[in-house]
């Protein structure tokens, strides 16, 4: 990256992702700053920021994952099944279901032609009422010492340092391999990619297949942290994916958007809702802004569109 | 619609989902005895009214080739404000009828305006508007059940009526579907929301006021979506808002099911109707037969991604 793209990249991510006045914001809040916190705010990214990861790409390739709730909780619930087994029989298992939830939402996309949203919506509920039925509506507790250890580390969490390696991986995979140029010209315009000799339907089908293995493996790590797999969890999940992603510079049209804008707009969401739990928000106002925050992000994401044909 | 101008085949009158609400229907009585039992017939049409109303809304919006996923959230803000405002006196019941409607319908336009003005993706704003709606009602009543003490005969009548023994929410129902038949069948409003479906720029360029037409389809199904809303706090008199189901997935399943195009352009509120008993004819036997909720949601799953992959490989057969 040559220093006036980095440049550009820096101003284009402080003008849509004002991380840095919430910070400074955030430290008139009491404890913001605590260790206590600091580990709190780490805990609850690195589950969301795995996830959004994989979203950003799918996103990048003009798709959309509203599965990757459903997944996540998913893939907590078979990585507690599977724990008798043991740790990599476990993970295995969570990214193995997670893969086929993908693969799934990548052959109705593709091979089908649904519109992404919708098939993507399929797959959460299917996935959602697969899960309850499974497990009868009550999370299955998973007590095993090496799992609880991969839910806690110190000082920093595990999980949230298995968040910093995928992200890297997933940069340089985007922005020093072919595979990532062609993720990026297959979402910029499906047909120009095709008519260039990509793969446009194998690319795509693996972006969705990285989604689902990530959310699995996010949810693998929540359970490993809560001790149990809840069928019930990640109802928001691909809300707050999509706001940080949206956040982070990608756009609902594809061919836009980066893993480290990703991780800047996850921090945002990260530390607002962090901001609103230390001033003692209830629940149901955070619901609130996270929604209006995501209605007011695809206007602007709309608007810009506009202005830009013009 | 016929691809082959001058010649109309009964496919044109009939789609093939009332094909399938037949098949459904007869195996159903076959399945258990108990379906035909006059009280489960009328217990299938009640269970299929509310989301059916909420999918009406939906079906004109997605004609008009846009989601509107707030809906669910909107029939909860209806019937928690329906109650609140206490139907305990006449002026009191036609308020809780009348300002939650208005109030969808207030959700709608700013949907529409945020869609057609601002060129918001409908489906993500919708979601976006349906976090918002839910945080927003929880909130006012603390995440509490809300119940009105004293609830006029009248406002109970909206539900609970049975004229000729029918349930007046059935009878409305019909009432919306024929009316919408005819407003997107015959009027030049329905002409230009297909129109809209099919090309946004074309239609534009054509001089047809895409920005009006599209918010008003959004409006519509706000107040629809809240009518529903007011017909379950009359129908129950107290609603816990947390346990609210999610009403715009089954509705959406039914639109979807009854042959509304994905991309707009494509669709008919009697077939949304049809759509709308299969699924209360499925959900209604799975109950029956003691398969619960979580089963019934994997069924649904199923049913849309199978509704939809069967109508976009139709379509792809013509356009070969």
């Amino acid at each position: 990256m040559n220093a006036g793209l980095f440049r550009d990249t820096l101003i284009r991510l402080s003008l849509r992702t004002p991380l840095l006045p919430l910070l400074v914001a955030a430290s008139f809040v009491d404890g913001f700053w605590s260790t206590g916190n600091l580990r709190t705010l780490a805990e609850s990214v690195s589950v969301d920021g795995i996830i959004v990861i994989g979203m950003t790409v799918v996103m990048i390739a003009g798709g959309f994952d509203l599965a990757v709730g459903s997944v996540l909780a998913m893939g907590g619930v078979v990585a507690v099944l599977l724990l008798p087994h043991g740790l990599v029989a476990s993970a295995l298992g969570a990214a193995a279901a997670g893969a086929a939830a993908g693969l799934l939402s990548g052959t109705l996309v593709t091979r089908l032609r649904i519109n992404p949203f919708i098939a993507t919506l399929a797959v959460m509920v299917m996935v959602r009422g697969g899960i309850l039925a499974y497990t009868d509506t009550r999370p299955v507790v998973g007590l095993e010492d090496a799992f609880l250890a991969l839910g806690g580390g110190r000082p920093l969490p595990y999980a949230f340092l298995i968040m910093l390696a995928i992200a890297v991986a997933a940069h340089v995979l985007l922005s020093e391999r072919p595979w990532g140029r062609h993720v990026y010209a297959v979402g910029a315009d499906e047909r120009a990619a095709a008519m260039a000799g990509l793969r446009v339907t194998r690319i795509k089908m693996q972006c969705y297949a990285l989604s689902g293995v990530l959310a699995a493996l996010a949810g693998m790590l929540l359970a490993a942290r809560l001790g149990t797999g809840s069928p019930i969890i990640g109802e928001a999940t691909p809300l707050t994916a999509a706001a940080a992603a949206l956040i982070g510079g990608a756009s609902l049209r594809g061919g836009e958007g980066s893993i480290p804008g990703a991780v800047a707009g996850l921090l945002f969401v990260g530390c607002l809702v962090n901001v609103m739990n230390l001033l003692g928000v209830p629940s149901y106002y955070q619901r609130m802004v996270i929604g209006a925050m995501l209605f007011a992000l695809v206007v602007t994401d709309g608007v810009l569109l506009r202005l830009r044909r013009r | 619609m016929s691809t082959r101008p001058g010649t109309r085949s009964i496919a044109d009158f009939v789609s093939p989902i009332w094909i399938v609400l037949v098949v459904a229907i007869v195996a159903a009585a076959l399945i258990s005895d108990r379906f035909l039992s006059p009280n489960n017939v009328l217990a299938v049409l009640q269970q299929g009214v509310i989301t059916g109303i909420v999918a009406l809304g939906m079906t004109v919006v997605l004609i008009g080739g846009q989601f509107d996923l707030s809906t669910g959230a909107i029939v909860m803000m209806a019937a928690v404000m329906a109650l609140l405002i206490g139907p305990s006196h006449p002026a009191g019941v036609a308020a809780a009828i009348v300002l939650p409607v208005l109030a969808g319908a207030t959700v709608g336009t700013v949907n529409g305006l945020a869609v057609y003005k601002a060129g918001a993706n409908s489906i993500v704003a919708t979601i976006g508007m349906q976090f918002f709606l839910v945080g927003a009602v929880l909130a006012a009543v603390s995440g509490q059940h809300v119940r009105a003490d004293d609830i006029a005969a009248s406002f109970s009548a909206l539900a609970g009526a049975r004229p000729l023994g029918i349930p007046l929410p059935v009878v409305i129902f019909a009432a919306l579907v024929a009316a919408l038949s005819v407003v997107m069948g015959k009027t030049v409003f329905g002409r230009h929301v297909y129109a809209i479906g099919g090309d946004v720029e074309a239609s534009r360029r054509a001089g047809i006021a895409v920005v009006r037409t599209g918010t008003a389809t959004f409006a519509l199904s706000g107040a629809l979506a809240a009518f529903s809303g007011v017909l379950i706090a009359s129908l129950v008199g107290h609603v816990d808002p947390t346990a609210i189901g999610r009403y715009e997935f089954p509705a959406l399943t039914a639109v979807v099911l009854g042959g509304t195009s994905l991309t707009g352009g494509v669709g008919r509120p009697a077939d949304t109707a049809a759509a709308i008993l299969v699924i209360a004819v499925i959900t209604n036997v799975m109950t029956i037969l003691d398969y619960q909720y979580p089963v019934q949601l994997l069924v649904q799953g199923i049913v849309l991604a199978g509704a939809v992959a069967y109508y976009s490989w139709r379509r792809a057969e013509f356009a070969r």
